[in-house]
């Protein structure tokens, strides 16, 4: 993002629909409810959203474009729209999509969607056999019995490797997230983790325990309503809650999560330079961040992100966490709601998205038990499976 | 697996994914590279027991996977030239729970930095999972598993 468009772009209107058992409703349900709050909560008429993106679901592209969905939901105003692939996670460039879209002038109220419910459909063992046929990389992996749990144990191995990162480590992550999850009504973690709970529970994919995975279930659909910064402000006496601004978002597409194709597997290149551009445009540093948010699909990839971020040095995330560092009352308080390690993995492309979830229940002070007082600035490090396609994205409350 | 067609959106997953459903069948045993175009050249070497790598005329670097172009320089017309077939496991996990049910855990899936410097993803047999270390010393093996194709495995070098 260059720095005349950073902060820009505001959300002004948030709504989801979150499943954790049942039959899934289809995609087209989810995102029509979700968005339906959204609009809602934006204090707009349907045929006031002018820009439209849908974020492709994990198993299907056609079932979530933009052009089918507004007609769907008889959003007459939009007259610009687009559809995000689902493959490597860039999905989340939707917000960046929407950016542009305000900022060039081409639209004034721009709907951002997506939903899934693949973990709703299939068990842990189908999901993994579905991750290996579908996403490992068919020539020179797959005959070895690649997976996408497999490629993210091999990047655990690396990094505790040069890092000297331990298990315990790992697994204090894992009992950080489960202290924000009992918070959590919808948490699939029901109930306190120890150390030693992660240590003694099978080993998965070495040197990741089962326990060192997040959880698999659930579906859900996410909608935001962005809007100019400007047009946010002037309508500051309508809107139901504050206004949450796009301070920088940083994209450097990659599809590194074939591992025999990444430089390393310690360091995310793409965050390497996509941090210092967002702190810049944003205008803060490390220290002014209040909330954060990453992927957290193995608890290795918490530490990997604490340091890849600018949270800790390189090597010392673990021992951040070991100290309570991301606990409630930490110093940085990360993944509230329990993230996927402890609270639920709706899908491959709504992760982030419940994730922002939380971050928007968390800057509008309607987080209960989990509050964090006082938060106003939340930075979100997501990228697609097995870090491809990080992306780093810090977001202010305007009051 | 979901018998598909028991799903409610049956319709759009068999649509979709149809160049996989066909493959299905192939998850009983271990799964056949998939061959493009760029890897052919290896696995006709890898047949007659070669580890081939790609190598730039232009700007001498090697690289895997193969690709029509040069990830470096750019240009076309990459060479095929014969790795030693040594290499160094630069990481590795030790597989519980394989995807395919041909596959017999736990292995170990690898990723080996050839000595050229180029990585691949390989397993490293003929040694108990828990001797698999990384900087461990291996050189390559290959095994049949059809007429036509023979994959690269690593054990250790000794």
């Amino acid at each position: 993002m260059v720095s005349s468009v950073s902060g820009k772009a505001s959300i002004i209107g948030f709504g989801e629909e979150t499943m954790v058992k049942g039959n899934p409703l289809n995609y087209w349900s989810l995102m029509s409810l979700s968005s339906q709050r959204a609009i809602q909560d934006a204090r707009l008429d349907k045929n006031e959203i002018d820009g439209l993106v849908t974020v492709a679901s994990s198993w299907t592209t056609f079932n979530t474009a933009a052009n089918v969905f507004m007609e769907y939901m008889g959003l007459k105003g939009v007259r610009h729209c687009k559809t995000m692939p689902y493959i490597g996670g860039m999905y989340y460039g939707a917000f960046q999509e929407a950016m542009y879209m305000i900022t060039n002038g081409l639209a004034k109220n721009v709907l951002v969607v997506s939903a899934d419910s693949q973990n709703l459909k299939y068990n842990r063992t189908e999901s993994i056999q579905n991750h290996a046929q579908y996403y490992c990389e068919p020539q020179w992996e797959r005959p070895f019995g690649g997976s996408i749990p497999a490629i993210y144990a091999t990047i655990a191995q690396r990094y505790m490797h040069e890092y000297g990162a331990t298990n315990e480590q790992f697994a204090a992550v894992k009992v950080a997230a489960t202290k924000w999850a009992l918070m959590h009504p919808l948490a699939m973690q029901k109930k306190p983790v120890t150390i030693d709970d992660v240590l003694n529970s099978p080993m998965a994919f070495s040197p990741l325990h089962l326990l060192d995975f997040s959880m698999f279930g659930g579906a859900g659909g996410f909608a935001f309503v962005l809007s100019s910064t400007d047009r946010a402000i002037a309508r500051r006496g309508e809107l139901a809650n504050a206004p949450v601004r796009m301070e920088a978002f940083e994209i450097v597409p990659s599809q590194q999560f074939w591992v025999s194709y990444r430089d390393s597997m310690s360091i995310s290149d793409e965050l390497a330079i996509e941090v210092p551009a967002a702190y810049k445009a944003a205008g803060i540093g490390p220290k002014d961040v209040d909330l954060f948010y990453t992927c957290d699909t193995t608890t290795c990839a918490v530490l990997q992100a604490l340091e890849d971020c600018g949270f800790c040095e390189r090597g010392e995330a673990g021992s951040f966490v070991a100290a309570g560092g991301i606990d409630p009352g930490g110093a940085l308080p990360t993944n509230t709601s329990g993230g996927s390690l402890s609270g639920r993995h709706p899908g491959g492309s709504v992760l982030v998205m419940s994730q922002l979830a939380e971050m928007m229940a968390q800057l509008r002070g309607e987080a209960g038990p989990r509050q964090v007082p006082g938060a106003e600035v939340a930075a979100v490090a997501y990228g697609g499976t097995a870090h491809s396609n990080q992306s780093y994205s810090i977001w202010r409350r305007l009051d | 697996m979901q018998d598909p067609t028991n799903n409610p959106q049956a319709l759009d997953l068999v649509e979709e994914a149809a160049p996989y459903w066909k493959e299905w069948p192939q998850l009983k045993g271990r799964p056949y590279p998939i061959v493009t175009e760029d890897g052919m050249a290896f696995w006709l070497r890898a047949k007659k027991g070669e580890l081939a790598i790609q190598k730039c005329p232009a700007c001498s670097k090697v690289q895997m996977p193969p690709w029509q172009t040069c990830r470096h320089c750019m240009s076309g017309n990459m060479e095929w030239v014969a790795a030693k077939g040594t290499g160094t496991v630069y990481s590795f996990s030790v597989v519980h729970h394989p995807p395919y049910e041909g596959l017999q855990a736990p292995y170990a899936f690898a990723v080996i930095e050839l000595d050229e410097g180029v990585r691949m993803a390989t397993n490293v047999i003929n040694c108990p999972v828990g001797d698999v270390k990384i900087g461990m010393r291996v050189r390559v093996l290959f095994k049949p598993i059809s007429e036509s194709i023979s994959l690269p495995f690593f054990e250790p070098d000794l």
